[in-house]
This record gives C-alpha cells, structure tokens and sequence, in this order.
C-alpha cells in the first residue's frame, strides 16, 4: 500500500496572520479607550464650523478650555494650570520657535472674556500661530 | 440501479479546493476595515480654523493691505451684532446669516487682513462663525483681537 507524504511547512516560516490581527485589534483597542479616557478627561463641547483644515502637525501644542460653572478650566495638553502659569507652561514646552502652533480647543458656550486670556497670555509667550478647532458641520447643516 | 457517480472519501473532496486559504485574508481585511472605521470616527469630525494673534504696532508689507474691522456684540434681543468697516469704508451692520456675503463682495479680499474684534459678553461660537465666514469668503488672515 502506498501512502501519501505528508506536507508539512518548512520548518522556520512564521505565519504573520494571526500576529496581524491581534496587533490590529490591540491597536483599535488602544485607539478607543486612549480617545474615550481623554474625552472624560477634558469635555468640551466645540463650536461647529464648514470650513476648516485637517492637517495635525506633530508640533502643536492643545489647550483645553472647558466651560465651568464658577470658572473656566484650563488644560496644556493633560495639565490642569491657570491662566496665570499658561504664558511660562508655553515658553517652557518651546511654542515660541517657528512652526509651532497651538490648537485652542475652548467650548463654544464660554464667554469671549474667558477666551481673550488665553489669547494674550499665546501673545506674551510669543506663539507664532493658533489654531480654533472646530466641530466639522457639513455645508448645508444650517 | 446503477450509480454513474463515484463515491468520493472525505480526503479526496479536500483536495480539490485547490487555491488560497480565504479565511485569514478575510479575517484581517475585516480587522483592517474597523480599524479605519474607528480612525474615521475619532480623528475625522474635527478641523481647525487658523487664527493669527494681533501685534502691536504694524509692518510696511501690513499697510499696504486692506484692513478689515469686524467687531462682534450681543444685540438688543441677544442676537450677534456685527460691525465691519473695510479699510476707509463706512462701517456696515449685519447679522452673522449676512456677513458671508459682505465679506465676499469686498474688493481684493485676497490681500486684506481681518481682525476680528468681539465683545467680553459674546459667545465663544458667534467668535468661530465669524472667523468661518471670513474663511468662506476668501480671507486668509485673519487676527483675534484680546
């Protein structure tokens, strides 16, 4: 009786697929919970706008400006601080040099007044550039 | 009865699927497609408007240009009340509905600088639809006023 060999794969070949996946999944997991985390971190309901750009540039640096009962909260990246740290927290991180930016993420319910000290204190730091974000509305959504 | 179909053992029927295996390219085509999806929906829904901050003080380039004034505050009936005042121009009130088309019919709106002006008691949001508007209607610089 004659028998078929078996095939057996080569001996030091790895099958990169389920590596694949569970990278893929670990990533999307990551992805979810880091933006879920920064959310209850720092809510913020941002104002719409139908123009606007999208390019992220490594460089920027985010305040948060999150609206309070009492007062306004202020955020440089993850941390807290008040307005009168804000303009030494920039010149500290470097927003100074040319190409930096910072992206002003304040919520659209704040008075103008709790705005313009943030918008100073990027003056006295010597920020080249600032960035409103904005809420992406389509064009006909009002 | 005579069969006219051999009969053929479970090993035989396996080794005619020749061809790839589909189930791990479908398995990480699938992961590939919700790892978009979630990029999408996280990174997607925001933009940004660029500001520029105002200076003290304004270069030789800067007063050639057509400077646009628009001032913001809270009307009568708490609506947004707009000023704009181009360059020697008398000043025109609109609305923020309105403003999109005063802007765009100003002449060379590709060399004006528009600072925008906005009372402490207004709105953040009125603040960013006026910046949009003057985006829509081809201004590139414009400033904050503190």
């Amino acid at each position: 009786m004659r028998l078929r060999p078996h095939h057996h794969p080569p001996a030091g070949k790895i099958n990169v697929t389920p590596l694949i996946d569970v990278v893929m999944v670990l990533i999307v997991f990551y992805l979810i919970v880091g933006k879920l985390a920064a959310d209850a971190r720092a809510k913020v309901q941002l104002p719409g706008a139908r123009v606007g750009v999208t390019d992220n540039a490594a460089a920027d640096l985010t305040i948060t400006l999150q609206a309070d009962p009492n007062s306004s909260v202020i955020f440089v990246g993850d941390e807290r601080c008040t307005i009168a740290d804000l303009p030494a927290i920039l010149r500290a991180r470097g927003i100074n040099q040319p190409g930096r930016s910072v992206q002003l993420r304040a919520d659209k319910a704040l008075d103008y007044s709790k705005v313009s000290p943030i918008i100073a204190a990027c003056r006295e730091a010597g920020v080249p550039s600032l960035k409103l974000i904005a809420q992406r509305e389509d064009p006909g959504a009002r | 009865m005579k069969h006219y179909f051999r009969n053929r053992s479970a090993r035989a029927v396996h080794e005619q699927h020749a061809g790839p295996n589909m189930t791990p390219m479908v398995d990480v085509v699938m992961v590939i497609l919700i790892f978009f999806m979630a990029s999408a929906a996280i990174l997607g829904p925001e933009w940004f408007l660029k500001s520029a901050l105002p200076v003290v003080g304004g270069s030789a380039a800067a007063s050639k240009t057509t400077r646009i004034k628009i001032t913001v505050a809270r009307g009568p009936d708490a609506t947004p009340l707009i000023t704009i005042t181009a360059g020697d121009a008398p000043p025109k009130e609109s609305s923020l509905s309105g403003l999109a088309a005063i802007l765009a019919a100003l002449p060379d709106k590709s060399n004006a600088i528009a600072l925008v002006s906005p009372s402490a008691d207004v709105p953040y949001d009125w603040v960013v639809r006026v910046h949009e508007a003057c985006a829509q209607a081809g201004i590139a610089r414009v400033g904050l006023a503190e």
